[in-house]
Formats: structure tokens, C-alpha cells, sequence
């Protein structure tokens, strides 16, 4: 029993000292690179099937709900048809314009497309694959329709960590599309909607405004969109008015996700 | 004797395939379904369920620990080796209990 205790005590001891190694060197960096290196393929192929999967099934459960769903999205569409031609209309002019001020525009962003690979164990960060190494911390990773999911916090260098808007641990600055443009601070609630805080009382928002990124750090870019405004809270002790900010982005079914870098 | 370590080394290989296969599985097949830390929820009582379960002689549950808490520290923010610790300890605790107090 002494020498089977003092085995297992041997054996503790290594551990440790490979723990210690690996806490102050880049050793665990390189281990979890290469593990997701080995298991990539096979994750992103388990991820897409599994996504497939529940998504077939949740559209069984949910025929009617789907085809109100569908009239709906059929109605929006046509008036998004129609916001768009307008769009395309300011875009054009825009251009002109820039170019009668002689403003250069800016295109030097590059648009990685990556391959989620699973879940972290908090739930609110995801492993997404890549093939070039030249992500940074910080780029902002979005969905293939452009919409705001996360930030990328590690770097294991063909693969990273994303933290997702949803966390509590996701903050940061953001601006309402609307007359007034207030500025406020976006965060997550480890819930389906995003609270959006520390609005002025004197800025007016309403549902429905749109809520887009703002260049307050290097690897942010501007007006990239995030969601709609769903619910507003004035409180007239508090001195600024909170809004609860929906995404219309099911985590679920995300199997690609587009990375910003400069 | 050689066919004994053929077969603890084909055990031993079962054993990681298996925690790899549950990892992979519960971090991307039920990616989406997972809770809050329910993915080392479900490792650590499995490996607890196992070193219950085995006769307190064998030591497949260490190898099991083993497995298991490199994969959660693979999909988590901590350093490899502090879940291989943890669950490597457990198991210990568990043996030594199961072989002092416990009569079957």
C-alpha cells in the first residue's frame, strides 16, 4: 500500500511540475494548437452534421410557427428589397462624393472565412479553425450576413478562441442608428438579447433602432451592425436609459463565421 | 506476460479513444445543447462513475482521469495538466475509500 501510495504521489508530483511548466510557459498553447490541428476536421464535420441535425428536428416541432415564420419573412423581404435599391442609390452617391472631397476609402480589411469547431467550456466562447495566422486578439467575428457574434480573445495560431456578444465578459462601446446617434455600452447577459446601458436620459431611442459597432479600438471597425432594439427602460431616478438589444443570430446553427483582421 | 500487456495496452488505447469520441461528441455534435460547464459536469461524473464502478485493485480509472481531464483542459482556459490533476486525484480519493471502507 506505502509503495503504491508513494507511486501515486510520483506521479502527482510530475503532474504539477508539467502543470507549473505549462502555466508559465506557451506549452498548453502549443498542445491545444496541435490537438485542434488533429481533430479539426473531424470536429467541423461532427459540428455541421450535429447543427443539421437539431435543425431538421426543431423544423418538425415547429411547422406552423415556421410558416407564419415564412409569410413573414416573405413581407420583409420585399420591404428590404425595396430599402436596398434605396441604399444602393446613396451608396453610388456617396461614392461621388468621396471622391469630389477627395477622402480615400478605406479598404484594407481582409474577410477570413472560419469553420466553427465546438463549444468552450463556459458555453459563451466558441473554437472556430482558419487557414492563414495572421488573426489578431481582438477582430471582430461575424456571422456570413455581416452581423456582430464576437471577438476573438486567444490566438492558437491556426485556430482560435471567439468570446461570444452573449457573455457577461463582452463589452464595449456602441452607437444607435437613429436622429440623435447616442453612444452607449453593449453587453451580454448570457441570454438570448443583449443589454444595451449608459444612454444619456436626453437621447432619444426607440424599438426597432438599429445598434452598429464604433472605431474605439485598432481592431474594431465602423458600422458594422449588431441588432435591433427590442425593449427600452427609463428609470427616472437613474440618469441613463437601458435598452435591450436582439440579435436574430441562433448560435446554434452558426458552421461558418467570418473573421475581420486588418 | 505478453499477451497481458498487449491486452492492457489495447485497454488502454479503447480508453482514450472512447474519452476522445465523448469529448468530441459533447463539445460538437451537442455543441449547441451544452450548458453552463455541463461538459466537464458530464466528464468528471463519468470518470467518477468509473472509478466507483472498477474493483479498487485495477487502475483503468487513472488512464480514464487521464483522458478525460486532458480534453477538458483542452477546451477550457486553464493550463494542461490542472483537470488531469483534479480527476487523477479524485480517482485516488475514491480508490483508497472504496478499498478501506466499503466491503463487497
Amino acid at each position: 500500500m506505502i509503495k503504491k501510495n508513494n507511486r501515486f504521489l510520483f506521479i502527482a508530483f510530475l503532474l504539477i511540475i508539467f502543470l507549473l511548466v505549462s502555466f508559465f510557459t506557451s506549452t498548453s498553447s502549443v498542445i491545444k494548437n496541435i490537438t485542434f490541428k488533429i481533430t479539426g476536421s473531424l470536429q467541423e464535420k461532427i459540428t455541421k452534421n450535429g447543427s443539421n441535425f437539431f435543425e431538421t428536428f426543431s423544423a418538425f416541432k415547429n411547422t406552423n410557427t415556421l410558416k407564419n415564420k415564412v409569410k413573414d419573412l416573405r413581407i420583409e423581404n420585399k420591404k428590404l428589397l425595396v430599402e436596398l435599391s434605396k441604399m444602393e442609390e446613396i451608396r453610388q452617391e456617396n461614392q461621388i462624393i468621396r471622391k469630389v472631397v477627395d477622402i480615400e476609402i478605406k479598404e484594407d480589411e481582409k474577410r477570413i472565412i472560419s469553420a466553427v469547431l465546438g463549444k468552450d467550456l463556459s458555453g459563451f466562447q466558441i473554437i472556430i479553425s482558419h487557414s492563414k495566422n495572421n488573426l489578431k486578439v481582438g477582430d471582430p467575428v461575424l456571422t456570413p450576413e455581416g452581423v456582430l457574434v464576437g471577438r476573438i480573445i486567444e490566438n492558437y495560431g491556426t485556430s482560435s478562441k471567439v468570446l461570444l456578444l452573449a457573455s457577461k465578459k463582452s463589452f464595449f462601446e456602441v452607437k444607435v442608428q437613429n436622429e440623435d446617434a447616442p453612444i452607449g455600452i453593449i453587453s451580454g447577459t448570457e441570454d438570448d438579447l443583449l443589454m444595451l446601458d449608459l444612454i444619456p436620459q436626453d437621447k432619444k431611442i426607440e424599438v426597432g433602432d438599429r445598434v452598429v459597432t464604433l472605431p474605439v479600438e485598432e481592431t474594431i471597425i465602423r458600422g458594422i451592425f449588431i441588432g435591433e432594439i427590442v425593449e427600452v427602460i427609463r428609470d427616472d431616478v437613474d440618469n441613463f436609459t437601458k435598452a435591450y438589444v436582439k440579435q436574430d443570430i441562433n448560435p446554434r446553427y452558426l458552421d461558418y463565421l467570418v473573421v475581420i483582421t486588418e | 506476460m505478453m499477451n497481458k500487456k498487449k491486452l492492457k495496452i489495447i485497454k488502454v488505447t479503447l480508453i482514450a479513444l472512447f474519452a476522445t469520441a465523448l469529448s468530441l461528441f459533447l463539445t460538437s455534435f451537442l455543441f449547441s445543447y451544452l450548458f453552463l460547464y455541463s461538459f466537464c459536469f458530464v466528464l468528471f461524473l463519468i470518470s467518477i462513475l468509473f472509478s466507483l464502478i472498477e474493483d479498487p485493485q485495477k487502475k483503468d480509472s487513472y488512464f480514464l482521469s487521464l483522458f478525460l481531464g486532458f480534453w477538458i483542459d483542452v477546451f477550457s482556459l486553464y493550463p494542461i495538466g490542472f483537470h488531469i490533476l483534479i480527476l487523477v486525484i479524485i480517482t485516488f480519493l475514491i480508490k483508497v475509500v472504496v478499498k478501506r471502507y466499503v466491503q463487497i
